[in-house]
């Protein structure tokens, strides 16, 4: 995968009145997994879906390569490049594999093919079984799978392991892995920080509309940020 | 009783026997009612889309207006068509009045709104996730149009059969602006006003029977969509 980079700069977005998102800057790399941390409510999705061309800000720039335009002016790019998997992924009325010919045919350029997404994914029990009908933890790796067929230089997941049993959790950990391995850039918006601990580079806290760079991964290390405190040394 | 009973018998025969002028009759009103329901579907679904995914002013309105519309009788949906068509009139020019043409102008216009109430209804069940993963999955806005209609297939179905059961069965429209011409105007509703008011029982119970069996048909396909429409996972 090519090196790039994204620096979005100045994202603000109001709901009505309510200034949801204030001037936040934020870059993604290849091969770089941010964590996206937050209250509920603070404008976590927002962020994503306005990073993935979804929604429209109220004002926001974007730096690609060396040029730098408008958020409108790169939308189009925006929606080529970043792909949004939401908390509970919407999968289409089918079986497992009408959702992933789906993404083959409305991304024909795809280097992927079906046979690879199903290893990849681990797809092979359940690939003809209606996807409404699937548990959490396995409509996410189909949502996941469609990522990889896809090919986007940024995936952008809101919440991917709420809701989540361990096993899932380990599992999603894993294709996770393997899509930073190949250089893909990772947005990830989670209550559930501890767990891409061994993973992230950079962690980011919206609050109160302020985007502000936590720690990075060097100083993350053994810290409990849930409680916010240095754990001890055995634990 | 008797009278009844040999209606009944005569009614039989005319459809059994392929009687020519009770099945051109028959032929008239499945070509105008389908040429009615055919041209209005595009113009209604992109209606209804609109309403469902855009917010603007009169948005509300709009939908309310649609909504009563529904139950508009036919004939004064055939007084306002008969007044713009007549000779007189503003599109008088057109000279359209007692046509097969001015019969699908007037069916097309009573079937529209039920299809646009119906058709927003189906697409307002499915959630924004839907449109947002066949966009940021890589399909064009086009192409997330169409997956949405696969995804409201059923909900499309059912108004369509809806609008169809309408204007098969409606007598104001057709009778104004078709003037029951024979062979050439006169469709099913009209055809059995004017025999029974001529004491011709039999054709007009022959023409009834075949409404009858399109109901029971018709509702057959809607139960058995309705059985075939998985629920919406709940979010």
């Amino acid at each position: 995968m090519s090196r790039f980079r994204y620096a979005f700069q100045g994202i603000t977005h109001r709901y009505r009145t309510r200034t949801v998102i204030s001037e936040a800057r934020i870059t993604v790399r290849d091969g770089q997994f941010t964590l996206l941390v937050g209250d509920n409510g603070a404008g976590k999705t927002t962020l994503l879906k306005i990073m993935a061309g979804l929604q429209r800000p109220l004002k926001a720039e974007v730096l690609i390569g060396e040029v730098q335009r408008d958020w409108r002016q790169w939308r189009k790019r925006l929606m080529e490049d970043f792909m949004y998997l939401h908390q509970q992924p919407y999968l289409f009325d089918g079986s497992v594999e009408r959702n992933l010919r789906y993404t083959l045919r409305v991304n024909p350029q795809s280097c992927h093919t079906l046979e690879q997404a199903i290893e990849w994914a681990d797809l092979g029990s359940i690939i003809d079984q209606p996807a409404k009908n699937l548990s959490g933890g396995e409509k996410q790796r189909v949502a996941i799978a469609r990522a990889f067929l896809r090919d986007p230089k940024v995936i952008l997941l809101d919440e991917p392991t709420a809701n989540l049993d361990q096993a899932s959790k380990r599992r999603m950990l894993e294709l996770l892995e393997k899509l930073k391995g190949g250089g893909m850039g990772i947005v990830i918006a989670s209550h559930d920080p501890d767990l891409f601990l061994s993973l992230q580079d950079e962690r980011l806290q919206l609050r109160r509309g302020r985007l502000t760079n936590l720690q990075p991964r060097e100083k993350i290390e053994g810290v409990d940020w849930i409680n916010h405190r240095r754990r001890s040394p055995g634990g | 009783m008797g009278n009844l009973s040999d209606a009944l018998i005569e009614a039989l025969k005319l459809l059994l026997t392929g009687d020519d002028a009770t099945w051109t009759i028959i032929g008239i009103s499945f070509r105008v009612s389908t040429l009615a329901i055919l041209s209005a579907i595009p113009p209604a679904l992109l209606t209804a889309f609109l309403l469902a995914h855009f917010r603007f002013p009169g948005r509300k309105l709009l939908i309310s207006i649609f909504s009563a519309l529904m139950s508009v009788p036919a004939v004064v949906v055939g007084l306002t068509l008969f007044v713009l068509l007549s000779r007189h009139g503003p599109l008088g020019d057109w000279r359209m009045l007692f046509t097969q043409t001015a019969m699908v102008m007037g069916q097309f216009l009573l079937s529209f709104p039920i299809l646009v109430s119906m058709a927003l209804a189906a697409f307002q069940s499915v959630d924004q996730r839907a449109w947002e993963t066949a966009r940021t999955l890589g399909a064009d806005p086009m192409q997330a149009f169409f997956t949405l209609l696969h995804e409201v297939r059923f909900g499309l179905m059912t108004a369509l059969l809806a609008g169809f059961g309408r204007i098969i069965a409606e007598v104001g429209a057709s009778m104004m602006l078709g003037g029951n011409i024979l062979n050439y105007t006169r469709n099913i509703p009209t055809a059995i006003a004017l025999e029974t008011s001529k004491g011709n029982f039999a054709q007009g119970i022959a023409l009834g029977i075949v409404l009858v069996l399109l109901a029971f048909v018709l509702n057959a396909f809607l139960h058995a969509l309705s059985h075939r429409n998985t629920p919406q996972e709940a979010v």
